[in-house]
């Protein structure tokens, strides 16, 4: 089976994951954020299947199944309201959510 | 309830909690039967029942107690293992003594307050008050510990405080009140330190364990400092609470509350709780005799000064104020030359010529219509004839007149006096015994005799107040009997009594004793009646007239001490005050405030330029954050 | 260098590019094109791994069903480029790259220190079966793990009930109004 050292696994769960955040604050309609949730997600993902490996113990897999549970049900949650914020607002730009401004 | 302990701590307590729980229940019935008649009557018979139930069984201890026992109800406050403070009662002789003087007096004086106040608004909130006072006084007599004692203390005080302003819709009583309590806070101070002093000494505040632990003896020099310390501070308590030098001043202006109150509290039992501490506290002075020293001189030097001036006054009430503040002062006097028994026999026997001729001077206010003025008496002795007949008994034995009790107990005091050898205080005793019934003798020829000068018809007081006034009227004449002579074939009761507990050189039995004691008598009262007769000749027709002479104006302003006192003390307080207030509160403190709040505006007006409501700049932040965290734990590896 | 190898880094480039196209493209329908690539890569790489169940998971879950979910929403809001927003601009860009760059750099120093350098070891029977088997994975989670288990299952039905609070949307008035009185529905047409 392959034989490479866990940390380039980790590099690779690290940079999928800095992109998914890079993407997460460039992108400004909602819908792309929510997949670059999901990108991140799958960033952590990789390392834990890595450490799963690393440490021959099934462990790191049930938390890969873990956080596919929470990916689903915050993907769910998130175009549901990403639908509401289209139906009020008539469109998804970021700009418009600015409730917060002091 | 079969061993004697038991039923001594449920006869005890019986008595500390009627009072407290009349407290409780007379306000609530007052405020719930409103002004009515039948609140009043509730209220009048169950305060009056419930203070009799209370000095029974102060009796019945007193009967039943072998020397001294002490009852504890529960532990109070622990410092250590080793010592704590009990809620507990200490009974011997000195204690119930005065905790007969105070529920027996207060009984009467309950019952004749029921008439007195007949009708006023705050009927029950007065009973409320006076209840109070009288739990608080008999705390203050029990407690077998200072802090106990203190709690008593602070009691009686504010107790005094609601009483003395009870009208308290007119300003000037509010303002007498206030002063009562301020000027008693200064005296407090004084007795905080001691208890603080002490405990630093002894690790304990219980009094037997304190006294024990000094009669011991074998003290360090360290330790025998701050007892003086503690000493000075119980001088400062007594001062403050019985009215003497420098912090008597409360006492004429406390003369706004009602009368039952001044013949109570400011006559007959809170006043004197300074003889008290400092005769229960007689071991901690005979270390420190140049305290007693000036105990002594303090309590001589008030006495002619408040003599002096109760000479000036036209209030009758005001009168026999600065008369009470002489009395105390007798009794420091008397303290102050090792003579504690004295002392408490002179407490016992004012008590009751001094409630009864506050309360005779009360029934007088109250026939003439709330008229205080002695300008505006006289000749009211066939309108109130019960009044006029108790209240000579009253004037006759603080004037001195054998066999009356006054004569016996002043007598005892003069007596030490004498044999101390001060010529100054010699003087003093004998100049304010001739004072004393001088200006008793004034009060009653102005009141009784003569022409009436007033506005209102007089009118003879109600059953309830005359039957106290001959009830007190037979204690004043007869109480001299407790400690009469053994020189004259007396008994001195009183002084086997309490020998128990306080220490007082004993009379000697030669025959130049008796002859010595024989003059002593004669001389004082002569001197008694000297002063009532000059006051006869004096004031028999009195018209208006006053003293003319300038050199009267001094004792007529009562020595401007309240004058000086404004302008040393209060004015500059006030300055204080007003710097403080400008100075501190108003500069450094809302300065400061003012200046954080203003900074932080002018921060957040810059601030709030990152609250761009852009979701992803918050986030932008926060990863920001993360990665200086990351930073920092890799740069720490 | 090993074909496992040739394999591995081969695939570790393309999720990396396929990444990166789904953080930069600006369409949401391109992103989540390159989401679905991302995430069969990744199940290739799971493969390679030994974590064969794991894979067939991502691939039906995650590329299948979640993604599904995604495109199906990008397609009903059916957005033209002015409902998407403006693009950021390059500042903006730029910091964050930077940003993404420095973490990426740091968290690789957090690992990159000689032990974890060491190749990863062969994979030994466990107990039930291969590492990374249905039965292996299975044995520990029914066993070791199934609160967490049940509580996953809770999460997603307390997120079912959450998303139909959330997109329920009261019948139209004019539904009900028609019901009641014909004269109404001129009035108020096309209102709601």
């Amino acid at each position: 089976m392959m034989s490479v050292p866990i940390s380039y696994l980790l590099f690779l769960s690290f940079g999928v994951f800095c992109f998914g955040a890079c993407g997460f604050l460039i992108r400004k309609n909602a819908l792309s954020l929510l997949i670059c949730l999901e990108l991140m997600l799958s960033g952590v993902n990789i390392a834990f299947v890595s450490f799963s490996r690393l440490h021959q113990n099934e462990a790191g897999n049930i938390l890969y199944f873990l956080v596919i549970t929470v990916a689903a049900c915050e993907s769910a949650v998130g175009l549901a309201l990403i639908l509401n914020f289209f139906r009020i607002k008539k469109n998804i730009r970021l700009e418009e959510a600015n409730a917060l401004e002091g | 309830m079969d061993n004697p302990t038991e039923i001594l701590s449920f006869v005890m307590g019986a008595a500390a909690l009627m009072p407290l729980l009349g407290a409780c229940l007379w306000f609530w019935i007052g405020k719930k039967f409103g002004n009515e008649k039948v609140a009043e009557k509730i209220v009048s018979v169950g305060a009056v029942s419930f203070m009799a139930v209370s000095f029974f069984c102060v009796l019945y201890t007193f009967l039943n107690v072998e020397g001294s026992a002490r009852v504890t109800f529960f532990e109070w406050i622990r410092f250590n293992s080793k010592s704590a403070v009990n809620f507990a009662f200490l009974l011997d002789p000195l204690s119930l003594t005065l905790g007969l003087v105070v529920t027996g007096i207060g009984t009467l004086i309950h019952l004749y307050a029921s008439g007195y106040m007949h009708g006023d608004p705050g009927f029950g909130r007065f009973f409320t008050y006076l209840n109070l006072f009288v739990f608080s006084m008999l705390m203050l007599t029990f407690s077998d510990s200072l802090v106990g004692v203190f709690l008593g203390w602070e009691g009686v005080g504010l107790c005094s405080y609601f009483l003395i302003s009870f009208w308290f819709s007119e300003e000037e009583n509010a303002n007498a009140g206030k002063k009562a309590f301020i000027v008693n806070r200064i005296g407090d101070l004084g007795f905080l330190i001691a208890m603080c002093a002490l405990f630093k000494v002894f690790g304990t505040l219980n009094i037997p364990e304190l006294l024990a632990a000094v009669q011991a003896g074998s003290l360090t020099p360290d330790q025998l400092f701050w007892i003086k310390i503690a000493c000075f501070g119980l001088v400062l308590g007594a001062t403050g609470k019985s009215a003497q030098i420098p912090l008597y001043v409360w006492l004429p202006d406390a003369m706004a509350g009602p009368t039952p109150v001044s013949a109570l509290i400011h006559a007959a039992t809170m006043v004197t709780a300074g003889v008290y501490l400092t005769c229960r506290m007689q071991p901690l002075f005979l270390l420190n005799l140049e305290i007693l020293e000036i105990l002594a001189f303090i309590g001589g030097l008030t006495a002619i000064f408040a003599a002096s001036i109760a000479i000036f006054q036209n209030d009758i009430k005001k009168v026999l104020a600065y008369s009470t503040i002489s009395q105390l002062g007798f009794m420091f006097l008397a303290v102050g030359l090792i003579a504690p028994v004295a002392a408490f026999f002179h407490l016992i026997t004012h008590a009751c010529f001094k409630a009864l001729l506050f309360l005779g001077a009360g029934s007088v206010i109250h026939g003439l219509h709330h008229e205080q003025d002695m300008r505006h008496m006289g000749g009211i002795r066939k309108k109130m004839p019960l009044t006029f007949w108790t209240v000579t008994i009253g004037v006759f034995a603080i004037a001195g007149i054998p066999p009356l009790s006054g004569f016996v107990s002043k007598d005892e005091i003069l007596h030490f006096t004498w044999h101390s050898h001060r010529w100054w205080l010699i003087m003093f005793a004998f100049t304010t015994a001739f004072l004393t019934s001088f200006y008793m003798g004034r009060l009653w020829v102005m009141t009784f005799f003569g022409k009436f000068r007033g506005h209102h018809e007089a009118h003879e007081s109600p059953v309830s107040m005359t039957a106290v006034l001959i009830v007190l009227a037979i204690l004043s004449a007869i109480a001299g009997a407790l400690n009469w002579p053994e020189l004259w074939g007396g008994s001195e009761r009183l002084n086997e009594y309490l020998r128990a507990v306080v220490s007082q050189a004993a009379g000697e039995h030669t025959e130049e004793a008796f002859y010595s004691s024989l003059k002593l008598a004669g001389i004082s009262s002569l001197v008694g009646i000297a002063g009532l007769t000059l006051a006869w000749f004096r004031y028999r027709n009195f018209a208006g007239e006053e003293f003319k002479a300038p050199i009267f104006r001094i004792f007529k302003n009562k020595y401007y001490i309240d004058e000086i006192y404004d302008f040393a003390v209060v004015q500059n307080l006030k300055r204080i005050g007003y710097a403080l207030w400008k100075g501190v509160d108003g500069f450094v403190i809302d300065g400061f405030l003012n200046g954080c709040a203003s900074v932080s505006t002018k921060a957040s007006l810059r601030f709030r330029r990152l609250q761009t409501g852009m979701t992803q700049q918050y986030a932008l932040w926060v990863w920001i954050g993360f990665l200086l965290l990351l930073f920092g734990a890799w740069s720490l590896r | 260098m090993e074909i496992q190898q040739i394999l591995f880094f081969s695939f570790a480039a393309l999720i990396l590019l396929s990444a990166a196209l789904v953080a930069l493209r600006p369409r949401p329908i391109e992103s989540a094109m390159w989401l679905i690539l991302n995430f069969f890569l990744t199940a290739g790489l799971y493969i390679l791994l030994g974590s064969n169940f794991v894979s067939i998971i991502q691939v039906l879950v995650y590329a299948g069903a979640i993604m599904v979910l995604f495109v199906f929403v990008i397609l009903l809001l059916n957005l033209d480029p002015r409902e998407f927003g403006s693009e950021a601009g390059l500042p903006w860009t730029s910091l964050v790259m930077f940003i993404g760059f420095l973490t990426f750099i740091v968290l690789s120093l957090h690992v990159a220190t000689p032990e974890l350098m060491k190749k990863l070891p062969e994979i030994k029977e466990t107990g039930a079966g291969v590492f990374g088997s249905i039965e292996s994975i299975s044995m520990v989670l029914l066993k070791n793990y199934v609160w967490g288990f049940e509580i996953a299952g809770v999460i997603l039905l307390l997120a079912l009930i959450g998303v139909g609070l959330l997109a329920y949307r009261k019948p139209p008035v004019r539904a009900r109004a028609i019901h009641t009185s014909t004269t109404d529905t001129m009035k108020d047409g096309g209102a709601s």
